[in-house]
Parts: structure tokens; C-alpha cells; sequence
């Protein structure tokens, strides 16, 4: 399961032009994070329906992207609600529960998947290596950069090189459930990841520097700009305002 | 160690991403083109790690190999863990974009203060390779309580009322500060035996004991 494998649907959303919308979308994101208000927050929660629905994004993906935050707001909030103390609603024992903590916590959670559905419209509808790319014409500095399209790049050999590590060793009765016991192999495992994939970073950077590399990345995505994505930014830039206002009035 | 989206209060998402530009462009300064594979690796290295649980009594943590990076990088660790972070608030949502900032502080101040302690002590150590990875397990310890103590700072800062839950998240840090300082000791001493140069101050001690041996 990929996070961008609904990249290439036709909506309005993923046709928007990356380099004006990612800005545009980390704009809204930084903004619908930091507001508190209730009215600021209903429409800021609104705005992300809205921005999910014009997306067209299969609404079972949308759900798949949402459980982990899901399942961590169900660990959190409950401690949250026992521990803020104040006021307290109700109490069984030395356990309470508190006022402010509901409160709290019904706003951490709005505010959590608001933001969270709109990461997905904004970066789901876009490739990640082009979403990559967008940071360059952005000046995002090219040594940055590089570091992010490699770590991109070895990420996926860590994973297929640990799932093979991890059967060998399960072959040899090793198991992550039995925990600390193990500790040792774990360890083990870490370091022939670790050495293994820095040899052969070595010898891949030696190949690029061979074949020319001088920091800049080429890729096949050519970009056009057209008064609609302008004319977003501007929709993005007024919901912004009226956030603001929402908030700060 | 992640903080996730919507618990933040405004000033110190800012605060977070002033912090994280700041030290961005502090290790920008310090990378040399060739060392771009070998922070990518150690970011990957970091992404993934966060996939590995043990189980500790009822709870399972995850490592988080701040320590380890910084001893391995130096200053340019910070990049690392940007770049680590950044894939696993996308395609995991694990963190988010907002609390990026904060995030990368709350990993990189710790890894930076790994870096400096196993400099400063493994000086002392010499050639003595168990002892360097004993200092760097101790480093990579003491990481993590840094760690968790900036969690609980941040979190006192965007509202009193998350001190609690800040506090109760620290002292299950305690645990894994445990579990990491034992398995960066075990990398590391592994690390100096058979590839010393790949440690940032390793160069010099890997000479040194080759002209032993």
C-alpha cells in the first residue's frame, strides 16, 4: 500500500499544479494547526471535507491513511482525559474525570484529523518523486534535497533487506515478540542492515560521481501553469484569511 | 517520540520550525557532497527502526537511534533525522507536517548532545574500542532522557493541562533509554571492529588501531 497510489486521478485537486499547491497546502496545514477556536475549527474541519470530496480519493484509502493517527488519538485521549486535572465531572476511586480534559481533548482530536485529511487531498494527489522535484523549483537547497530523494531511495532496500534478515533469523527460532531476550540478534540485525547498505552507498556515490553527478537531480515531469491554479491559490489565501478572522475576532 | 497533529499550541509550532531552519542550515554548512549516500543511509536507518518493537512488559517501544546517528554523523545528523522524519510523517502519517519542526528538534538536539559527550569522552578511551562503544551506549542513553524531557517541555508549553500525559510518556522513556544505550553499545563496538571509519570521529581511531594491528 502506497501513500501515493491515488496520484493520478483526473480531479480538480490532482490536476492542480504541484508547485503552487504544495506551498498553498502547507500554508493551510501550518494555519488549521495552530487555530483553537471552535468556529475557526468548524470551518477549518469543513474546508478538509470539502478538499476530500473534490479530491476524489476512494474513501476507503482516505480511512486506511487515517488509522494510525486514529489509533493513536484512542491511546492518547483517554490518558489525556485522566490527567489534566481541574474540575472534575466525575470519579470512581482515585480515578477523575476531568472537565478541561474533555474539552481538550474533543479539540485535539478535531483539529488532528482536520489537518490530517488535508495532508492526504494536498500530498496524496500528488507522485512523491514529483512532489520531490516541486521542492526544487521551490529552492529547497540541493544538498537537502539529495538527501531526501536518497533516503527516499534506501528506505525501500532497508525494508526488503530487513524482511529477509528478519526471515532468516525467525528460521533460526528468533522472534520480535519474545523482546528484550533477544536483544542481541536485534542488534545484530541492525548492524548487517547498517553496514551492508553503507558499503553500498559507498559504491553507489562513487557510480555517481563517475557518470557526472554535481547535485542536481533530472526528472521527466515538465510543469505548466494555467489561471486555474492561480486562481486556487487565491481560494486557499481567502479560507486562510477567514480562519484567521474566525480565530482572532 | 512523535508528536502528532493537533496537539500543539501556535507559538511553539513556530518556535519548532525557527529551531529546525537554524540547526538545517548549521549542518548545510558542514556537509561535503560525499557524505550525502552515507546521511541517507543513517536517515533511512532511522525510518526504518521506528518499524522494529520490543516488547517491554505490557507496553511495546520502538527505537529511535537519535543517539547512534549523531555519533555515527556529527552535526549533519540533523539532516538525516529531517529527511527520516519527513518519510515517516508521509507515508506513515507518523508525526505530521506541522509538528515536523518540533519533531526534528526533539530528535536532533539529543543526537547533537550524543555527538558531543562521545567526542569529548572517547578522547579519553583512546584505541580502547569496548570502552568507546561503552561511552557511546551511555550517550545514546542519556539521548533518549533528553529526548523525553524536551517532549514534556514542549508540551508544558502548548498547555498545563498536558503536563500529565507529558509526564506519564517520560517515564516510559526511562525504559527505552535502557533498551537503546544497550543495542547502540552493541552496534557500535560491532561498528569499530569492522568498519571504524564509519563513525564521525572514526577516521582518527581507525587509523590508530590499524597501526596497532
Amino acid at each position: 500500500m502506497e501513500f501515493d497510489s491515488y496520484a493520478e486521478l483526473g480531479s480538480p485537486v490532482h490536476s492542480w499544479e504541484p508547485r503552487f499547491k504544495l506551498p498553498a497546502g502547507f500554508a493551510l496545514i501550518l494555519v488549521c494547526a495552530s487555530v483553537s477556536e471552535t468556529p475557526a475549527l468548524a470551518a477549518a474541519g469543513l474546508g478538509a471535507v470539502v478538499l476530500i470530496a473534490l479530491s476524489r480519493l476512494p474513501l476507503v484509502f482516505v480511512l486506511r491513511m487515517l488509522k494510525a493517527p486514529l489509533v493513536l488519538l484512542a491511546l492518547m485521549l483517554p490518558l489525556l482525559v485522566l490527567t489534566t486535572g481541574g474540575q472534575s465531572v466525575w470519579s470512581w476511586g482515585f480515578l477523575h474525570l476531568y472537565k478541561s480534559g474533555l474539552i481538550l481533548a474533543a479539540r485535539i482530536a478535531a483539529k488532528s484529523l482536520t489537518v490530517f485529511l488535508l495532508f492526504i487531498g494536498f500530498f496524496a494527489t500528488v507522485r512523491l518523486n514529483t512532489a520531490l522535484q516541486t521542492l526544487e523549483h521551490l529552492k529547497v537547497p540541493s544538498t537537502l534535497l539529495a538527501i531526501l530523494l536518497f533516503t527516499y531511495r534506501y528506505i525501500y532496500l532497508y525494508i526488503e533487506d530487513m524482511r529477509k534478515l528478519l526471515t532468516a533469523a525467525r528460521l533460526r527460532g528468533y522472534s520480535l515478540q519474545r523482546g528484550l531476550r533477544h536483544i542481541g540478534t536485534s542488534s545484530g540485525i541492525l548492524v548487517t542492515l547498517l553496514l551492508r547498505s553503507y558499503e553500498q552507498s559507498e559504491r553507489v556515490a562513487a557510480a555517481m560521481r563517475l557518470r557526472g553527478f554535481n547535485g542536481s537531480f533530472r526528472g521527466l515531469t515538465r510543469f505548466h501553469r494555467s489561471p486555474a491554479d492561480l486562481l486556487a491559490v487565491g481560494l486557499t489565501a481567502a479560507w486562510i484569511c477567514l480562519l484567521l478572522w474566525l480565530e482572532l475576532r | 517520540m512523535h508528536i502528532s497533529e493537533g496537539v500543539l499550541s501556535s507559538p511553539v509550532i513556530i518556535g519548532g520550525y525557527a529551531a529546525t531552519a537554524g540547526l538545517t542550515a548549521l549542518a548545510l554548512k558542514r556537509v561535503r557532497r560525499h557524505e550525502i549516500p552515507k546521511i541517507a543511509v543513517m536517515g533511512a536507518a532511522f525510518f526504518v527502526s521506528s518499524l522494529l518493537h520490543f516488547k517491554v512488559g505490557i507496553t511495546s517501544v520502538h527505537l529511535t537511534l537519535a543517539g547512534l546517528l549523531g555519533i555515527v554523523l556529527g552535526t549533519p545528523a540533523v539532516l538525516a533525522l529531517l529527511a527520516g522524519l519527513f518519510f515517516q510523517a508521509v507515508m506513515f502519517q507518523h508525526g505530521g507536517l506541522s509538528t515536523l519542526g518540533v519533531n526534528t528538534v526533539i530528535f536532533a538536539v539529543p543526537a547533537l548532545l550524543a555527538y558531543l559527550a562521545y567526542t569529548g569522552l572517547g578522547q579519553l578511551a583512546g584505541s580502547r574500542n569496548n570502552l568507546r562503544a561503552l561511552i557511546a551506549g551511555g550517550a545514546s542513553a542519556l539521548a533518549v532522557l533528553v529526548g523525553a524531557a524536551l517532549v514534556l517541555l514542549v508540551l508544558r508549553l502548548s498547555g498545563e493541562e498536558l503536563t500529565g500525559i507529558g509526564f506519564l510518556f517520560s517515564v516510559a522513556h526511562g525504559v527505552l533509554g535502557l533498551v537503546e544505550g544497550a543495542v547502540t553499545f552493541i552496534v557500535v563496538r560491532q561498528i569499530l571492529r569492522v568498519k571504524p571509519e564509519m563513525i564521525a570521529d572514526g577516521l582518527v581511531a581507525g587509523r590508530q588501531s590499524r597501526s596497532q594491528g
